[in-house]
């Protein structure tokens, strides 16, 4: 077997290795293809039947010689080209520049190529998954224009090429990244990434949303999108036009996947050793400060533990993923035109709550994990054992309730209604604090030893979490509805309402609080892997 | 004399598995103490124990007159610790580290200012300003270093300190460790150099398989085993010798 061919091997044989660590059984690989090829399929086949009939209707709306299906499809190339470039890239930065393994790598007999193109394989293979559900909308497309079958194999030949196009471009810049980023930086960078995808699947399904609203809409909104989408310049158009057998969008979209991949392979490849390099050293040399401040221990704590939330890209995705969730709600009018007042006005907050109480959970442990990847330091410290819980569950509760805070006054701006999500958030922060105890709790009885920050809990602890911040958010949300729109519960007898929807819910928290106490009281937090093993 | 450090009867079972046995020494004020052994003998396990990290299975220790089961937090305030790989808070910056630990240490800003900035002028700290993810082990030691040694900590403890120093650093590392033994610190260190043992240390344990065989100044371990240097001391205590070695070396 050649070398890049006993790397690829042996990355498999580790990925197929984690359950072993985890103290499972070793799951073959066949089994993994098998799991991954039901959870596209559970997609995919569901998308496809929805595109099919989307297609047909809209294959017939024709503006400009290009017809709506095709406007979808090429909506879609872009999706994809965004998604690749915008995450891929940093992934790749910091899989082929800075992973543990190139290190080592480097110093075996090994060309620079083969580490190279094996590990921007391993990269593309774990950040490429999303690209294979254009496949569903591929093959819909084809129906609706009733494709012969030797064109779809084209189809799909055209789109391995226009890929590689973005795997190239992705690969040139993650070269250009290592030459002047520092690790550290580049993981950061990964946080804005995260953004500005989420961001843009939101205006897509906004476009699409406007699209099928009603067919004056659709010919509207086809004829202002048409021009934009339909750009000469982007490898989406020339996508399209090469399924359409056209000389100049197969030559450009075979010629430019060839030369850039020539062009990333040689020059990416000859650079992987002063990117790595460059990456893992320390830079430029500065000057430090001289400028202390002291504060008192527990201050000291929770200034670190906000240092290391803000600076820790997978937190702050969760933090900041409940505030602009609703405000791009608002934004594109997916809730402000449909439902009424009342429901938008309960809605959003509802929404927002629902989301703060599952990510608080989540983004305890995550923090908690970074303590306890830091290993044995915190224990070295004069101060109490629970110091670093408090500081932390004060932390988590504190931003998110500020979260909320910003956005539901930012909407309270937008409707004018405002006691209602005062309400709520105030309802929330008890809540808030008993789930991020929770978060601790559950970052040391269902640790995932192999996840990291990113993921600190294992599947039974993320789903555990995520029921524990349901019912949370369900309790603070009955009670606010209660406090500040009880009008909507005029169906109920005053008593049984003020008993169901705020007495209740209230004992149900302080029985949360309870038990999540006495559980974290039993256990060491410090000593999570012990009690995996 | 006084002891600053006081470890009786110490053990740690881990399940079925005895990592120390029942081991006891004492440290005094003024004492370098070189903790020997080879690898999995339970130094770091003995380390870890009388540092408050580890809670042991029996046995007591006390530090500064001070049982450190009762006082845990009054313990800490008085000791440093410089673990053999240190892992810090990668999104942090070397200054924002040091500020934290003055913190909790409650030092007087002036202070530790100065000191800060002797210490980062004797092991060549460039770096404070760059986050901890992008240092090199070496760099993580010497701001691992600096925290301790800024709050000049009555009893320090370092396990295998001078890994990833520079020589000039390591040089610096191991006359300071002198100089703070010779103002009334105790220092606790384990090393797998043995050279650096032989010229540091005032007095070596030996551990093998979770035990003391062997405790004493180097004089004394010389004329109980006979022979000159510390290796072969070493080696014929923890059941080598050098017919052994040599043998393992043929027959490769």
């Amino acid at each position: 077997m050649n070398q890049l061919g006993i790397l690829l091997k042996y990355k498999l044989k580790m990925w197929s290795n984690i359950p072993k660590r985890r103290g499972r059984r070793g799951i073959p690989l066949f089994a993994y293809i098998l799991i991954l090829g039901g959870v596209f399929a559970s997609i995919g086949v569901p998308a496809y039947f929805l595109f099919a009939d989307t297609f047909k209707t809209y294959s017939t709306i024709v503006f400009s010689g290009v017809s709506l299906a095709d406007l979808f499809v090429e909506i879609s190339m872009i999706g994809i080209l965004t998604l690749v470039l915008v995450t891929d890239t940093p992934a790749v930065a910091l899989n082929v520049f800075m992973s543990d393994d190139v290190d080592f790598l480097l110093s075996l007999p090994i060309s620079q190529s083969t580490i190279f193109a094996s590990k921007t394989i391993e990269t593309m293979l774990q950040g490429g998954f999303p690209a294979l559900f254009v496949i569903p909308i591929l093959v819909a497309y084809a129906n609706a224009v009733n494709m012969p079958w030797y064109m779809i194999i084209f189809m799909f030949v055209m789109y391995i090429f226009y890929f590689l196009i973005l795997t190239s471009i992705s690969a040139l810049i993650a070269l250009g990244i290592s030459k002047f980023a520092s690790r550290s930086g580049t993981q950061r960078f990964m946080i804005f990434t995260s953004l500005i995808v989420y961001v843009f699947v939101i205006l897509l399904m906004s476009m699409v949303g406007s699209l099928n609203s009603n067919t004056g809409n659709v010919e509207r909104a086809f004829s202002s999108y048409v021009n934009t989408v339909n750009a000469p310049y982007l490898p989406s158009t020339w996508f399209l036009e090469a399924l359409k057998m056209q000389w100049n969008g197969i030559l450009l979209v075979v010629g430019t996947s060839v030369v850039l991949s020539v062009i990333a392979y040689l020059v990416a490849s000859n650079g992987i050793l002063t990117g790595f390099s460059k990456m893992i050293s320390a830079g430029k040399r500065v000057t430090y400060r001289r400028n202390y401040r002291i504060r008192r221990p527990v201050m000291a704590f929770i200034s670190k533990d906000v240092k290391l939330m803000r600076r820790e890209p997978s937190i702050l995705f969760l933090l900041v993923y409940p505030a602009i969730f609703p405000l791009i709600l608002v934004g594109f009018g997916a809730l402000g035109k449909g439902g009424s007042a009342v429901s938008r006005d309960i809605m959003i907050p509802v929404v927002s709550v629902f989301l703060s109480s599952m990510y608080t959970v989540i983004a305890t442990a995550s923090l908690v994990s970074i303590e306890i990847k830091v290993g044995d330091f915190v224990n070295t410290l004069p101060i109490g054992k629970r110091t670093p819980l408090w500081s932390k569950a004060f932390v988590i509760t504190s931003a998110f309730a500020l979260v909320m805070i910003v956005t539901f006054s930012i909407l309270s701006v937008i409707f004018g209604n405002a006691l209602f999500p005062i309400v709520t958030v105030l309802f929330s922060i008890p809540v808030l604090l008993t789930l991020s105890f929770f978060g601790v709790y559950a970052t040391i009885k269902w640790p995932n030893s192999i996840g990291g920050i990113r993921r600190p809990l294992n599947t039974t602890g993320t789903l555990v979490s995520m029921v524990m911040g349901v019912l949370g958010a369900a309790f603070a949300d009955l009670e606010g509805i209660y406090v500040a729109n009880n009008q909507i519960l005029s169906f109920l007898q005053p008593v049984l309402g003020f008993l169901l929807f705020f007495v209740a819910p209230i004992l149900a928290e302080i029985v949360m609080a309870v038990v999540t106490f006495k559980l974290l009281a039993k256990v060491d937090w410090t000593k999570p892997y012990d009690l995996e093993n | 004399m006084t002891e600053l450090v006081k470890v009786s009867n110490l053990r740690k079972d881990f399940g079925k598995i005895t990592a120390v046995k029942s081991i006891s020494f004492k440290i005094n004020a003024g004492e370098i103490y070189g903790f020997l052994g080879p690898n999995g003998a339970g130094k770091t396990t003995t380390m870890r124990m009388i540092t408050g990290v580890l809670v042991p299975t029996s046995g007591e220790v006390e530090i500064c007159d001070l049982d450190l089961e009762k006082y845990p937090i009054k313990v800490k305030a008085q000791i440093g610790v410089v673990p053999d790989e240190p892992k810090l808070y990668e999104n942090m910056t070397g200054q924002e580290f040091l500020e934290f630990i003055g913190s909790i240490f409650s030092m007087d800003k002036t202070e530790m200012t100065h000191t800060i900035s002797e210490l980062c002028d004797a092991f060549e700290v460039n770096f404070l300003d760059k986050f901890i993810g992008d240092y090199s082990h070496g760099m993580k030691q010497k701001l691992v270093l600096t925290s301790v040694l800024m709050r000049k900590p009555k009893v320090i403890f370092l396990d295998e300190a001078t890994v990833g120093l520079d020589a000039k650093s390591a040089k610096i590392l191991k006359m300071l460790l002198r100089k703070y033994a010779d103002e009334g610190s105790a220092i606790f260190m384990t090393t797998h150099v043995l050279e650096i043992a032989e010229k540091m240390c005032d007095r070596i344990g030996i551990i093998n398989a979770g035990e003391i065989i062997a405790e004493g100044t180097l004089t004394e371990l010389r004329n109980e085993s006979g022979k000159q240097s510390l290796e072969d001391i070493f080696l014929n205590l923890t059941g080598s010798n050098e017919e052994d070695v040599k043998e393992i070396i043929d027959n490769l």
